[in-house]
């Protein structure tokens, strides 16, 4: 899912006081991009490995 | 009329009835007159007042029907107009209004989506923000690089493991010794090498010292002792490219040091041979030997001063 769709429905969720889906969703919009990062650093990686073989 | 009463009297009764009779007779006639026409005018004027009320009830009823009926009439025309007036103006006002409603709402309705939607868009790029500078603060870059390489590392020696098909206690028991000795193998090889490689930066120092001292000997192998004394000090220490290079300058230099000398010997020479004839040449041999003798090394010196300076300028 997009991660500003994400994101609408965290706050859609805080302003409906319905704080425990807020914050499934908060942990899902982190891990998206704890994921993003991790993807990130993995690409960088191999293309440090691809230039030095 | 009273008098008209005792004339008739006197007349009828001739006399018989007197003056004082007659007055009294006529007085009550006339009292009885007075009665009766008062009771008759009162009783007219009672019936003329229930005529007259009755027919001015009559009338007035008349009057109330009939200014009721026109006032009904008025009314219900001015009901009719008023109604018409009213219902043309609240018509116009209701579609006047309607239509400003219906603007109104469209406006208030553009306005609420668009600045609903910057206000969203806003937040949510705010939120977004807010989180990855948390997330930057709370895991930083280097920590998830660490973690992806430690992960890729993993799958690659579980790849390796795979493909090698050893389990992890095979490799600890048994695979340790031979990594040891591989690494102390790798150890001894890198020492061997590093050891090979001063030796052969030695070597090739001695090659070039030996190549830089027969490069000179052939240079200089039939110069006069003299010049190749000279030129082995002036070139001794310094390496082939350099003799190469150099080589004729100073060989030139040399020359022109000499023929400098051999002139400043024939002036110094010149005031005690005036006047008689004597070959010259035959003084200046020992004098240039002397002056290139290591004994007396001033000019020599000189040459070599002029030589470096020159050489000094050269390299600047």
């Amino acid at each position: 899912m997009n991660q500003q769709k994400q994101i609408t429905k965290f706050i859609k969720h805080i302003v409906d006081n319905n704080y425990s889906a807020a914050n499934t969703a908060l942990q899902g919009i982190v891990n998206e991009k704890i994921k993003a990062r991790i993807k990130n650093a993995d690409m960088a990686l191999t293309n440090k490995t691809t230039k030095k073989s | 009329m009273s008098n008209e009463i005792s004339t008739i009297l006197k007349e009828a009764t001739k006399d018989i009835l007197t003056e004082e009779s007659l007055k009294a007779i006529t007085e009550a006639f006339e009292k009885k007159v007075d009665e009766k026409v008062n009771l008759a005018v009162e009783s007219a004027l009672i019936k003329q007042d229930e005529e007259y009320s009755a027919k001015l009830e009559k009338v007035l009823e008349a009057i109330d029907a009939d200014h009721t009926d026109k006032l009904t009439k008025i009314v219900s025309k001015i009901d009719e107009a008023h109604a018409a007036k009213f219902e043309h103006a609240l018509k116009t006002i209701d579609e006047s209004h309607s239509a400003k409603l219906e603007k109104l709402v469209s406006r208030y309705e553009g306005a609420l989506k668009n600045e609903a939607d910057t206000f969203k868009k806003n937040i949510v790029e705010n939120v977004s923000s807010y989180l990855e500078l948390y997330i930057d603060k709370a895991i930083p870059a280097q920590q998830i690089q660490e973690a992806t390489q430690n992960t890729r590392s993993r799958k690659i020696i579980n790849e390796i493991k795979r493909l090698v098909s050893l389990d992890e206690t095979f490799v600890n028991e048994n695979v340790k010794e031979a990594l040891m000795d591989g690494k102390r193998q790798i150890d001894e090889a890198n020492e061997k090498a590093a050891t090979a490689a001063k030796e052969s930066a030695l070597l090739l120092e001695k090659v070039a010292i030996i190549e830089r001292d027969l490069l000179l000997e052939k240079k200089i192998a039939n110069l006069p002792a003299p010049k190749k004394a000279y030129m082995l000090r002036m070139l001794g220490e310094k390496d082939s490219k350099f003799i190469n290079e150099n080589f004729e300058y100073a060989s030139d230099l040399y020359e022109k040091r000499e023929e400098e000398n051999l002139q400043v010997l024939k002036e110094s020479t010149a005031p005690k041979t005036r006047g008689i004839d004597r070959v010259v040449t035959e003084d200046v041999k020992p004098a240039t030997k002397s002056f290139m003798s290591k004994d007396e090394d001033s000019g020599e010196k000189y040459v070599a001063e002029s030589y470096v300076s020159l050489l000094k300028n050269k390299l600047v």
